[in-house]
């Protein structure tokens, strides 16, 4: 039987041999597309997280349809078959990439409902082949050379353990070197994975070797999933504009202790619509007899509220409530908590300390996503979003409108949206006047992964003008007629680092 | 259910030790020589002989081509194999393949304090028992109805 | 011409004693041999670097010529290889396996699949997962020899299988060695019922070949001696070295003889015993050779006696 016939032979073999298991992929897949298209009703406010099972019900198929044909047992059936060990392997690897395409059909199905540009549609699916193909041939690996289901299992198990212990505080990678990587332990992986068909070697070094191999190409997508943010796409910000961002301690300067943690207060000052975060934060604390303790705070952590600005248009116009645009600075104040060892508790608090981090920055600009009418067909729809208005009270003395609001959100095109994001506006335009909205509270918010690299948010969002003192509307009745909502989401520009320090004293 | 196998037209049972050459050749000649087959009859092919006994088809071959060379069988092309006419006129040489069991016998009859002649009755009557009394000249004269066998319980 | 010829076959199970110890003998075409040797011994181990499914550490097997290694001779359908821990695809039925594996072998025989099944009274619609280890033993056999391969191997074939059967084994495989001139290689306990359809054997103990070659000729190597005498006479007679083995009780000794060290010339014997009651020289049957080598292993060391 010539090579080919016989990876037909085994894999129509296995595709028998597992319906079940198929089945069930498929079916989660289906749940997986249901959630993200919001069809059927019920599937809206579910909290299954769909998007691990889809991943956790591959990695059965896959460990099974490997262990079915096993290279390493003295008895495996298909090795004294006139079967080439190389054709075995490459029907398993064609099982893999019927999974993939699979998932692949779901995640185009999720994305055209959704009406995303092709580039998303594009960098989904080839987000979708490095993340899913490296956890589906990490589970192949392992299962290449465990002895049964089990075991299987247990390594898994103990793989995804170690994801979650991994330091978060990693460099950083680009969407570009996270692919050269992924494609090069998908080659080295496929590799190991026939020649471990090929030779049979059951000797200890090479089975660790192969379970090894295993498990670092299972982990790597979760390792890269926790990325600070990269994005090779997008510009870089300017030394000279980075400088802009000033670093202030408050009037509470000094460092208060409590239950172990260092608080230190920081007040950030920078140009409205730059998102700011911090990577790795240091606190060098310098005791009374010269020597220093070094405390350290978790990876990165993004500075919470940043608020976008508005669209130039629309602020042109409206003379209510607008807050700021480009040249406007805003301050934002945070804590950082730093972690301190017991021992040096009592020898680091009040003391003077060197605080020294790494800034990132990034340059946003607002973009009308969707105007939402408040009557009749209170819905939109756009490319990632989709909007409804449940509620709207416009009176003399209050505006309040309710929304539910969704996205889909491709999380390897390098865009990080979010729904807390996204800004709201009440737009009249037959006068020409807006209202910003904020929301002080959400509700019913969910956000999941439903298929590999897509990423689903849903959310209510109660919405109130934006300033504290009382809001009137002039010309209520045209406000009724012909307000909309305008929902508009920040677009990354540009990126920027730099390293700051600061001194925090008494 | 079970598939059907086909028995040989001679009794034979292969017992471990001995050569099944020699087993088989033994049982073969006796049934031809006893009438149990008779010239002209089909003899069973090597295959068929190989399967029902369980031996392997080198061995029957040698089989046939001793009981060919003693002229009990023929192999005909296009025919088969056949039961011939008889073993051919006495042999002194032939004699001599006889001479270890025949040894063997001698020492073990003097051992039990048998005679010379108490042998020879004994040969006589095993010769009539298995080949009638019409054997006792030599004569290849068949007469299936004297047939019996000579295994004596303890041999 | 698919002659077996194992030459100088070594391996070791990591830091155990060597399973296997520089092993060399050889099959003709045609020939069907049985692999004895007690548990342990390494026939299942010399099978399996014979079938190319393990490399022997040192040393070779060719088959009509050609290396057996890395699978090269089951892939190209040469060889057939069945053993007794040999796992079945669980979740298909008899039928369904035979007609997954008829286009995999060139010279697959859907008629013999079917004999060869009512033969063994087995049920081709009952999945191979339910089957008792005996049918399922018969079910891996049926697909071994229906393939029709060339060189067929198999390692103690014959586990919980009930006499009829094993019947139907012998006479498949000695069927297809007449048929096809199929080379046979099978390892078994089973010694006595295997000997009359065996042409040749090789016999292991410990990991060494102590006899091979073809049964005819070792059937006149190996003698049994039987002798009954005086204390003096058997003394005499059992300080001679060339015994493989030697068992007394009061006036009776049986020894196991190997012809090439001594004549086992009747007459001889009693001019140099002549003080023994009798002497009897009688053939050895396979499984009293076998337990001999295997008891002269025990008990002193071994002495290599390849034919």
């Amino acid at each position: 039987m010539s090579w080919l016939r016989q990876v037909r032979h085994v894999f129509t073999r296995d595709l028998r041999r597992t319906r079940m298991a198929l089945g069930t992929y498929v079916l989660m897949l289906c749940v997986a597309v249901a959630r993200a298209v919001e069809w059927p009703p019920i599937m809206r406010d579910a909290t299954v997280a769909v998007g691990v099972l889809v991943v956790l019900c591959a990695a059965v198929v896959v460990a099974v349809a490997v262990l079915a044909d096993q290279p390493i047992r003295a008895d495996a059936f298909w090795a004294i078959q006139p079967l080439q060990a190389s054709a075995v392997a490459a029907s398993k690897l064609v099982y893999v990439l019927l999974l993939l395409l699979l998932c692949g059909v779901a995640m185009l199905v999720a994305l055209s409902f959704w009406n995303l540009q092709p580039l998303d549609v594009y960098t989904a699916s080839i987000g979708l082949f490095p993340t899913l193909t490296l956890l589906l041939l990490g589970v192949a690996m392992i299962a290449t050379v465990c002895g049964d289901f089990t075991r299987v299992g247990v390594v898994v198990a103990a793989a995804i353990g170690i994801a979650f212990l991994i330091d978060m505080r990693q460099p950083e990678m680009t969407l570009g070197t996270y692919w050269a990587l992924a494609l090069l332990l998908l080659l080295g992986c496929t590799a190991l994975f026939v020649q471990r068909y090929r030779d049979r070697r059951s000797r200890l070094i090479a089975r660790g070797a192969t379970l090894g191999t295993g498990m670092v190409v299972m982990l790597f997508p979760v390792f890269a999933a926790r990325v600070g943010p990269g994005g090779s796409n997008l510009g870089s910000v300017p030394r000279h504009t980075l400088d802009e961002v000033a670093l202030s301690l408050p009037a509470v300067a000094m460092p208060t202790c409590e239950n172990g943690r260092l608080i230190v207060p920081l007040g950030v000052v920078a140009p409205l619509g730059w998102r700011i975060g911090l990577m790795k934060p240091s606190l060098d604390v310098t005791l009374d007899d010269g020597g220093t303790v070094s405390l350290s705070a978790p990876g990165w952590m993004q500075l919470a509220g940043s608020q976008g600005p508005m669209l130039p248009t629309i602020r042109d116009r409206a003379n209510v409530s607008v807050i700021g645009g480009d040249g406007e600075q805003r301050e934002q104040r945070i804590q950082i908590a730093f972690v301190v060892p017991a021992a040096d508790s009592a020898r680091t608090c009040g003391r003077i300390a060197r605080l020294a981090m790494r800034l990132w920055v990034t340059t946003t600009t607002g973009t009308e996503v969707l105007r939402v009418p408040l009557q009749g067909p209170a819905r939109a729809a756009a490319p990632g979003y989709r909007a409804r208005v449940t509620a709207a009270t416009l009176e003399d003395a209050t505006v309040a409108i309710t929304a539910r609001v969704s996205m889909l959100s491709n999380e390897l095109a390098g865009q990080r949206n979010d729904l807390a994001a996204l800004d709201f506006a009440l737009l009249n335009q037959g006068r020409g006047e807006m209202v910003r909205l904020s929301s002080p509270r959400s509700e019913g918010g969910s956000s999941a992964s439903e298929l590999p690299g897509l990423r689903h948010m849903a959310s209510t969002v109660d919405l109130e003008p934006y300033t504290a003192r009382k809001t009137r509307l002039s010309g209520l009745q045209s406000w009724r007629d012909s307000a909309v909502l305008v929902v508009t989401a920040p677009v990354e520009r540009g990126r920027g680092w730099r390293q700051v320090e600061a001194v925090v004293s008494r | 259910m079970y598939h059907v196998t086909r028995m040989l037209p001679f009794p034979v049972v292969i017992q471990p030790g001995e050569s099944p050459v020699k087993q088989v050749v033994f049982a073969a000649s006796k049934a031809i020589l006893a009438g149990v087959l008779r010239a002209g009859d089909a003899f069973p092919s090597v295959r068929e002989m190989s399967e029902a006994l369980k031996l392997h088809p080198n061995t029957v071959q040698k089989v046939v081509a001793e009981l060919a060379r003693d002229g009990f069988i023929a192999v005909r092309p296009g025919v088969g194999t056949v039961v011939t006419a008889g073993p051919r006129a006495p042999d002194p040489d032939r004699l001599r393949v006889l001479d270890d069991s025949v040894e063997q016998l001698v020492v073990e009859a003097r051992r039990l304090g048998l005679g010379r002649e108490d042998l020879v009755s004994a040969v006589d009557a095993s010769w009539v028992a298995v080949f009638g009394e019409a054997r006792r000249t030599g004569t290849h004269d068949a007469d299936p109805r004297v047939l019996r066998s000579t295994r004596r319980s303890g041999r | 011409m698919t002659d077996i010829a194992i030459e100088a076959v070594s391996y070791r199970y990591r830091r155990n004693a060597e399973a296997l110890h520089d092993v060399s003998f050889g099959a003709p075409s045609g020939a069907i041999l049985g692999l004895l040797g007690s548990n342990g011994a390494g026939k299942t181990t010399l099978l399996q670097c014979c079938a190319g499914l393990r490399a022997p550490d040192s040393g070779d097997v060719r088959i009509g010529g050609a290396a057996s290694a890395d699978r090269a001779l089951i892939v190209s359908g040469v060889i057939g290889y069945v053993a007794e821990g040999v796992r079945l695809p669980g979740e298909l039925t008899l039928g369904q396996l035979e007609r997954w594996l008829a286009p995999l072998h060139r010279r697959w025989d859907t008629n013999l699949a079917t004999s060869l099944r009512e033969r063994f009274g087995l049920d081709a619609s009952r999945r191979l997962a339910t089957l008792s280890r005996g049918e399922y033993m018969k079910a891996a056999l049926l697909c071994a020899l229906a393939a029709q391969p060339r060189v067929l191997l198999m390692d103690e074939p014959f586990t919980g299988i009930d006499a009829v059967s094993k019947d139907e084994i012998l006479r498949a495989m000695v069927a297809s060695a007449a048929g096809a001139g199929t080379t046979v290689m099978i390892a078994s306990h089973d010694i006595a019922e295997i000997e009359s359809a065996l042409s040749h054997t090789a016999i292991l103990t410990a990991g060494r070949l102590r006899v091979a070659g073809a049964l005819e000729q070792l059937r006149e190597r190996y003698r049994r001696i039987t002798m009954v005498g005086d204390e003096d006479v058997l003394a005499a007679f059992a300080r001679e070295q060339a015994w493989l083995e030697i068992q007394r009780a009061g006036r009776l000794v049986s020894i196991v003889a190997d012809g090439e060290r001594t004549p086992l010339d009747h007459a001889m014997l009693h001019r140099r015993f002549d003080g023994a009651d009798s002497i009897t020289v009688e053939d050895l049957s396979l499984r009293d050779l076998f337990s001999s080598l295997v008891r002269s292993t025990r008990t002193a060391p071994s002495r290599a006696e390849a034919a």
